[in-house]
């Protein structure tokens, strides 16, 4: 048994964070979960029209890099990542899913896929649910997500129209 | 649904008696329910409700209530103890939570002790005892006469002995020192105002005082001097006795003096058993309800703070942040410091000295202006 970290703490750095993600900071995110169900598989089972749940509305912490440019044999194209750290109890009352590498996050007017997944951050070291202890202390706190920014074209999550623009073509 | 458990819901209802208040010591008294509520909601307020959240609950608030009015009861007290412990002590245990003191009865306790000294009062009696006194012989123990035989041999503290030689007055008729005021000698047996067929002359007094003084004077020159020495319970007897009488003195039991000089189990003894209770909460004034009130807000900042710094930092999703619980608690310190001597002060201002030194110096000045002051000159 531990002297800190117990379920108070724990509830306590929960309603600390709510307030700083939610009205300090307020920066809101959609997350649109893949529908298997609804998308067709070839030969190797692949999808090439992916399919998405309605994005999910919620609060997190985002920290973004800097775009950085690639030149190649099709043109110039960009590369940008960002991290999206979740609160798990956010996450658990207000979203109720679980994230997955592959889903969507929907963020400043851009679709960022998730390539990378950490639920590592354990309040006092211990997460209560692996913990061999009395599993009253500690907690998994986090859900840290790696993600580059995607194209919208493929993810058929909002229409794009793709056609040129004559006023461009005009000129 | 989140939990929200710890936070301060922006309701405070107050249920008095259900142990919302640690102690329950003013719940229903005068207008403390609605006083804790409000004020409750007035702190959440001044720490930033509802435009941040607060990690207190209602009860915290309801507790940091009644500690400030148990602390404001407890310094209002201290000063009154202060003030009255004097008068107080060895005086039957009453309530003087409501009461004041009238400040001369610790005085005069005071001056029953001396009393007892100057043998002009006090709490301890006086006795007498007597030892046969034999011709010729000046030694007498004391403890084994009187001390064993009539006070158990407990310790004795002598205080007179009447060891004297006959006063003048007794003796200025004799052949020595001459004669004349029959009058007076009758009137020492209770016969005065009868015709007794002795000579009456009237004398002036100043015709008995000298007479007197030539007795004394008499003694003092030519006989021996009427003394004694006490020393390890002996008393030694001067000039040798000529005859057989018996010597009378007076005396205290030692014991006796400080047992008598304490007070009873059930009178005041000390700052900690004079009879101050809680304050009842309908009788502080609006000063006092305002005071409390900031002292609640500062206890409330000051929890708040405990709260907020249990750890040094609070861990963030993908980091950590730092909140401001140690300022919390600094400024509830220093807020709670300040308030309390702001409260000595003004209570230092109105001690019964300090009032006083006021009425004094009002007056010297009412004095000085009505010096100033031109007098009306009537002309008829």
């Amino acid at each position: 048994m531990g002297l800190f970290g117990s379920y108070r703490d724990v509830r306590l750095f929960n309603l600390l964070n709510k307030e700083l993600i939610n009205e300090v900071i307020g920066i809101s995110v959609d997350i649109y979960k893949s529908s298997l169900k609804d998308m067709d598989e070839n030969l190797y089972g692949e999808s090439i029209n992916k399919v998405y749940f309605p994005g999910v509305r919620i609060a997190c912490m985002v920290e973004v890099d800097e775009k950085s440019y690639v030149s190649d044999e099709f043109g110039v194209d960009f590369n940008k990542t960002a991290r999206f750290n979740f609160l798990r109890e956010e996450l658990r009352t207000v979203a109720n899913l679980k994230l997955e590498i592959g889903d969507i996050i929907g963020w400043d007017d851009a679709y960022w896929e998730i390539d990378t997944k950490s639920e590592s951050q354990y309040i006092a070291g211990k997460n209560p649910n692996t913990d061999k202890g009395d599993g009253a202390h500690g907690g998994n706190f986090s859900v840290l997500c790696e993600t580059h920014q995607t194209r919208k074209t493929k993810l058929n999550i909002e229409k794009i129209h793709r056609a040129y623009n004559n006023k461009l073509r005009n000129i | 649904m989140a939990d929200t458990t710890n936070l301060f819901a922006g309701t405070a209802v107050f249920n008095p008696g259900f142990g919302q208040t640690p102690f329950g010591t003013y719940d229903s008294q005068g207008t403390f329910n609605a006083d804790v509520e409000s004020t409750a909601l007035w702190c959440a307020k001044r720490l930033g409700y509802p435009i941040v959240d607060i990690e207190l609950q209602d009860v915290h608030f309801f507790a940091c209530f009644e500690e400030a009015v148990t602390e404001y009861g407890a310094q209002i007290q201290r000063y009154q103890i202060r003030q009255n412990l004097l008068d107080a002590t060895s005086q039957t245990k009453t309530n003087l939570t409501t009461a004041s003191a009238d400040g001369l009865n610790g005085l005069i306790n005071l001056s029953e002790h001396y009393g007892a000294e100057a043998l002009t009062g006090g709490f301890t009696d006086l006795k007498s005892g007597s030892i046969a006194v034999t011709t010729g012989s000046q030694v007498y123990d004391l403890d084994a006469l009187w001390g064993s035989v009539s006070e158990s041999s407990n310790r004795l503290e002598v205080r007179r002995v009447f060891h004297n030689r006959t006063p003048a007055s007794r003796r200025y008729f004799d052949q020595y020192a001459g004669s004349g005021n029959s009058a007076m000698t009758v009137s020492e047996f209770g016969w005065q105002n009868r015709g007794a067929g002795v000579t009456y002359t009237m004398l002036p007094v100043y015709d008995i005082l000298l007479r007197q003084q030539q007795v004394e004077f008499s003694d003092i020159v030519r006989k021996s001097t009427y003394s004694f020495e006490i020393q390890n319970n002996k008393i030694r007897i001067f000039p040798r006795p000529t005859s057989d009488f018996t010597m009378w003195f007076q005396y205290f039991v030692k014991k006796d003096k400080y047992t008598d000089s304490l007070g009873a189990a059930s009178t005041v003894s000390n700052f900690a058993d004079i009879d101050y209770r809680s304050l009842d909460y309908s009788s502080i004034n609006a000063p006092g309800i305002q005071w409390i009130r900031k002292y609640a807000l500062a206890l409330s900042k000051e929890l708040l703070g405990i709260v907020r710094s249990k750890y040094g930092s609070i861990p963030t999703p993908g980091g950590e942040i730092t909140v401001d619980g140690d300022t919390l608690r600094s400024e509830g310190a220093t807020e709670k410091e300040s308030l309390i001597a702001t409260l000595r002060e003004d209570l230092e201002a109105s001690s019964r000295r300090n009032m006083l030194e006021a009425k004094k110096d009002e007056a010297e000045f009412l004095r000085e202006t009505i010096t100033n002051i031109p007098l009306n000159i009537y002309i008829g």
